[in-house]
């Protein structure tokens, strides 16, 4: 028998905004354990919620993203449960008022097609203290008690690894570019819980769905899920059923591996939060929530091609944010975009990976990797730029600067020149001309090299190799 | 609905970990029965179950959304005075997963 898998993503994004979701205390990842609570958060009694409205404005930019109906009266309730991570006892949340409903997003299938990923909910929310669980104890640091967050979740539109992980990839990029998350699953501002079940081709009541939580990276997904499905699959053909647990991913063995199996449904007593009345947004402030959203991956990359970077070129830079933006800084000022595209794809990254460093350390501007570019349209080789981008980083100098110190000189192009000192080597040569015209094609090599050294270096390789070839095919 | 009992409220005490006293419980059971009486008399309101639940006593809203500033936060020794039991700088409690 042949089953299909019906998996839905559960994701929960942590706002970088400066206050947390209803209290005025910092929302700054700190070292200093309980250093960053306010009242609210640590459920004195008589503190009032009062809602973020940089939260509201994310939430409606990754919304307005993902094609969702916003709703303009923002409600939220009471998620009722009793557990150290929450310390008044409940959360406050969107469950039957959610900002946003009925949306999509069009992602790349496995076989190469697109295909619509229909979203079902996005609701804001404030996240749990963090729980330290040690050998016999366990301890609690309310810094990330109340810290926004967006919850996303999918319709079970999802059929295998590949198109989970791209689905999860494509909220990231949203979020990221719309500066409403840092997006980082390794780190836990974007967490991921998966829901999967298997069903007969054609039947259409769902299986037995198992949860996986918290997988930290997009290449877990895919694999988690890939696993999880085979584990699933030889069950059901051995005739054993599936039952309804939680698994968790264990990296190590590539494996799933059970938490806790699922008894009845936890009932969270949810009824509408007393201590925050409707809050009424105009047509205006939610318009101007859109209108004022940053640029958003896909429309970068959109510009990109554009401007002639393949698209390789252009998932590369859009990779990490402060690339992109370090890229764009110089953009309006190359000639060529795809050949600072190259400077930063190879030099740069190169340099910061060499350096264990991040864009955002690195000591060159984008304006001068800008002028580097262009020397290289103006007819400097790549390594001459390449050596001025070098001592540029370790003199701390500016290109000018760099070029002059290295005393770099524009090649010679000139045909003219060029094909005078060719004709000088060849005719210097006879035995290399020999040798090539034998087959051998290392002599090409070393003829260019004996041009080179002969014009101490100041004629243009590219074009001298060019001449070469031309007037060994006359001789 | 669930019929309220003696041993429904005695459950509930047990599941809630308080002792009711003999008394206690028999008002309480009272008490229940005086609501019930006034929920009998609501029903009898002729579109009653009809009628929306209002969350709010008015019908009112507002369209007041904080700025996103940070204030200064609690002070630390402050805000885990109320803990019983604190280690470097965190709430310490018995281990509550297994």
């Amino acid at each position: 028998m042949n089953f299909e898998a019906i998996i839905g993503l559960e994701i929960h994004v942590e706002m970088k905004t400066k206050s947390k979701m209803f209290s005025a205390a910092p929302n700054s990842f700190s070292r200093t354990p309980n250093s960053e609570v306010a009242l609210l958060d640590m459920a004195y009694p008589g503190t009032m919620p009062v809602v973020n409205k940089q939260a509201v404005i994310n939430a409606i930019r990754v919304a307005n993203a993902l094609h969702m109906t916003i709703d303009h009266e923002l409600r939220f309730d009471r998620k009722n449960y009793f557990y150290s991570d929450l310390p008044k006892g409940f959360q406050i949340t969107q469950q039957f008022r959610p900002i946003g409903s009925n949306g999509y997003l069009e992602i790349k299938t496995r076989e190469g097609g697109t295909k619509r990923v229909e979203i079902e909910r996005i609701h804001m929310e404030e996240d749990t203290c963090k729980q330290l669980h040690l050998l016999d104890y366990t301890l609690l640091d309310y810094n990330r008690a109340g810290v926004p967050l967006v919850e996303i979740v999918s319709r079970p539109d999802i059929r295998n690894g590949t198109e989970a992980m791209r689905y999860v990839e494509a909220i990231r990029n949203i979020v990221v570019y719309s500066l409403t998350s840092d997006g980082k699953m390794e780190e836990g501002s974007l967490r991921c819980d998966v829901n999967v079940s298997l069903r007969p081709y054609g039947q259409k009541a769902f299986g037995t769905k198992v949860e996986i939580k918290n997988i930290n990276s997009l290449k877990n997904i895919e694999a988690a899920l890939d696993y999880e499905i085979l584990r699933q699959n030889s069950l059901l053909l051995s005739g054993q059923k599936v039952q309804q647990e939680t698994r968790r991913f264990d990296e190590a063995t590539g494996r799933t591996v059970l938490m806790r199996v699922k008894t009845d449904a936890v009932d969270y007593k949810y009824f509408p939060e007393p201590n925050i009345v409707p809050i009424r947004l105009s047509d205006e402030f939610v318009q101007n929530a859109i209108d004022t959203c940053p640029e958003l991956y896909d429309a970068k990359k959109a510009k990109y091609l554009a401007k002639g970077l393949s698209e390789t070129d252009a998932e590369i830079i859009l990779s990490d944010l402060a690339m992109a933006t370090y890229f764009e800084k110089g953009l309006s000022l190359v000639k060529n975009p795809k050949g600072l595209a190259n400077f930063v794809i190879v030099e740069v990254n190169g340099y910061l990976n060499k350096n264990g460093i991040s864009i955002n350390e690195f000591g060159l501007s984008a304006e001068n990797l800008a002028k580097i570019a262009n020397l290289q349209e103006e007819g400097f080789t790549h390594k001459q730029c390449a050596d001025i981008f070098n001592h540029c980083l370790a003199n701390n100098v500016t290109p000018e600067e760099a070029q002059k110190a290295l005393n770099i000189q524009k090649q010679v192009v000139d045909e003219g020149a060029v094909l005078e000192a060719v004709t000088a080597v060849l005719d210097a040569n006879p035995q290399s001309i020999a040798d090539f015209k034998n087959g051998k094609d290392r002599a090409k090599g070393f003829l260019v090299g004996q041009v080179m050294k002969a014009s101490k270096g100041k004629l243009n390789p590219a074009a001298v190799a060019k001449v070469l070839e031309e007037e060994l095919k006359k001789r | 609905m669930k019929e309220i009992s003696l041993e429904v409220l005695q459950d509930a005490a047990h599941r809630l970990m308080f002792e009711l006293s003999d008394e206690e419980l028999k008002t309480l059971y009272e008490e229940f029965q005086t609501l019930k009486k006034q929920m009998e008399t609501i029903g009898k309101i002729e579109g009653v179950d009809e009628a929306e639940p209002m969350t709010f006593p008015f019908a009112c809203e507002n369209s007041f959304l904080r700025e996103d500033v940070a204030e200064t936060p609690l002070d630390r020794d402050e805000a885990l005075k109320n803990a019983g039991n604190v280690q470097d700088g965190q709430i310490k409690l018995p281990k509550v997963v297994g």
